[in-house]
């Protein structure tokens, strides 16, 4: 009998929880960016390690907008362009090093993410293209880029 | 025709003649001394080995029954209308029933429509659909006189809803690109299965009308829709991205007999004078 309340008050608890309105909240990132982050190959593969590279500039070529202006930077988050099944980005990861460009070709998918947040622009990668100026390799983890907030490649770079 | 007559009715009064000499008859008298002496000598018969026959001999049980009355309780969840105070953009309307099936074994029944309808800057949403669900409820409740009709009971319930919802425009923007992107996704049709146990209780408020509560947890089975587009409401469910939901029903019923059910309370009775033996021994 000591625990009626107790059985009580979670009961209502879990009621008004079943009952909350879901379009007033979003719980969920509406970001659907693409992320990624660099990796220091040293011994051929055997060891390795993330990096932080000192001044990494990266922005979409075609947009006036920069992602990132000269800060060090162990990963970074790129925007896919909503309207194209392609898009292009600059990446110099220090003031020193030859640029490169990443180019990007996926598939866009118009999702729902919650009754709160709405819809968003999901995105299935195809394909990734760069140039190996300061890059040496790349690894595509997860090629759904969802709300997720994952690292879907990996850039290697050996130095 | 008359020889039939006749021969029907001469053998109709043969057998009455029978009958009555039969019961004419009387026991012959004995001669002389009628006395009853003891014999010296075993005079009986070899006696042969008896079967059993102590079930026969004894005298036959009476079964003990029990009548009262079964119907439909059919009732409507007012909770639903509570509902929609809390989430607007749901209309939900269910009705409950249940069927006496055995002594605390009910059938129970609910059908119901829900229609969704949610509108903001970002999207716009419709959606309609129907749901039923079937099962059986167990009535726990000690019952002091048999034609009691109150219940505590716990229940579990197989889930079914029919859902068509669409999003007749959305607008998704994206501010590093500086683009707004509207779009529309068409009419969509789904099924969602599911599996409820319950627990409740209804009483007898007034002659035939009954008021019962219940919470609920609904665990989804499967469900149809799109992976780009959950349904904000599964009709009879509850939220469309959820896995697993909890309920609380209101219900005002009302009785209808229909018909009656007859119950052998032997083996009960045996039990409890059982019981009561032990108890007895024991003190």
């Amino acid at each position: 009998m000591k625990y009626i309340s107790g059985i009580i008050a979670i009961l209502l608890l879990s009621v008004f929880a079943a009952c909350e309105d879901e379009t007033k909240t979003c719980d969920s990132t509406l970001l659907s960016d693409l992320g990624m982050n660099f990796k220091k190959d040293t011994l051929q593969g055997f060891l390795v390690k993330d990096t932080i590279w000192p001044k990494v500039t990266l922005y979409a070529i075609g947009n006036d907008s920069v992602l990132i202006n000269r800060q060090p930077r162990s990963s970074a988050f790129m925007p896919l362009d909503p309207l194209h099944d392609t898009c292009r980005f600059y990446l110099q990861l220090d003031s020193i090093a030859i640029p490169d460009t990443l180019t990007f070709r996926y598939k866009r998918v118009p999702s729902f993410v919650s009754p709160g947040c709405g819809f968003a622009t999901f995105f299935s990668l195809d394909t990734v293209i760069t140039t190996y100026n300061t890059i040496d390799s790349i690894h595509i983890n997860n090629r759904e880029v969802n709300s997720s907030n994952d690292t879907h490649i990996s850039l290697y770079f050996i130095y | 025709m008359i020889r039939t007559f006749l021969y029907t009715l001469s053998i109709s009064l043969a057998g009455l003649l029978t009958q009555a000499a039969q019961a004419q008859v009387k026991p012959a008298p004995a001669a002389g001394d009628t006395s009853i002496k003891r014999t010296t000598t075993d005079t009986s018969a070899p006696r042969k080995p008896v079967k059993a026959t102590g079930e026969v001999l004894q005298p036959a049980k009476k079964d003990s029954f029990y009548i009262t009355g079964g119907g439909l309780r059919l009732g409507l969840d007012i909770s639903r209308f509570a509902i929609h105070a809390f989430q607007p953009y749901r209309t939900d309307i269910a009705i409950q029933g249940d069927v006496r099936l055995g002594r605390k074994i009910y059938a129970a029944a609910e059908v119901g429509f829900n229609r969704t309808s949610h509108s903001d800057s970002s999207y716009t949403y419709k959606g309609s659909g129907v749901y039923t669900t079937l099962g059986f409820d167990y009535d726990f409740l000690k019952k002091k006189d048999p034609n009691e009709k109150n219940m505590v009971y716990l229940g579990v319930r197989y889930g079914f809803a029919r859902n068509s919802y669409e999003a007749p425009n959305y607008l998704i923007k994206d501010g590093y690109w500086g683009v707004e992107t509207p779009g529309s996704f068409p009419k969509t049709n789904m099924v969602a299965h599911w599996i409820e146990f319950t627990f409740g209780m209804r009483v007898e408020a007034l002659p035939n009308f009954f008021l019962g509560w219940a919470v609920r947890e609904k665990v989804l089975l499967s469900k149809n829709s799109p992976e780009s587009f959950d349904p904000l409401v599964i009709p009879g469910f509850g939220s469309g991205s959820k896995s697993s939901q909890f309920d609380l029903t209101y219900t005002v019923s009302y009785y209808i007999p229909l018909y009656k059910l007859k119950f052998n309370e032997t083996k009960r009775m045996e039990k409890l004078k059982r019981k009561e033996e032990k108890k007895k021994l024991r003190q």
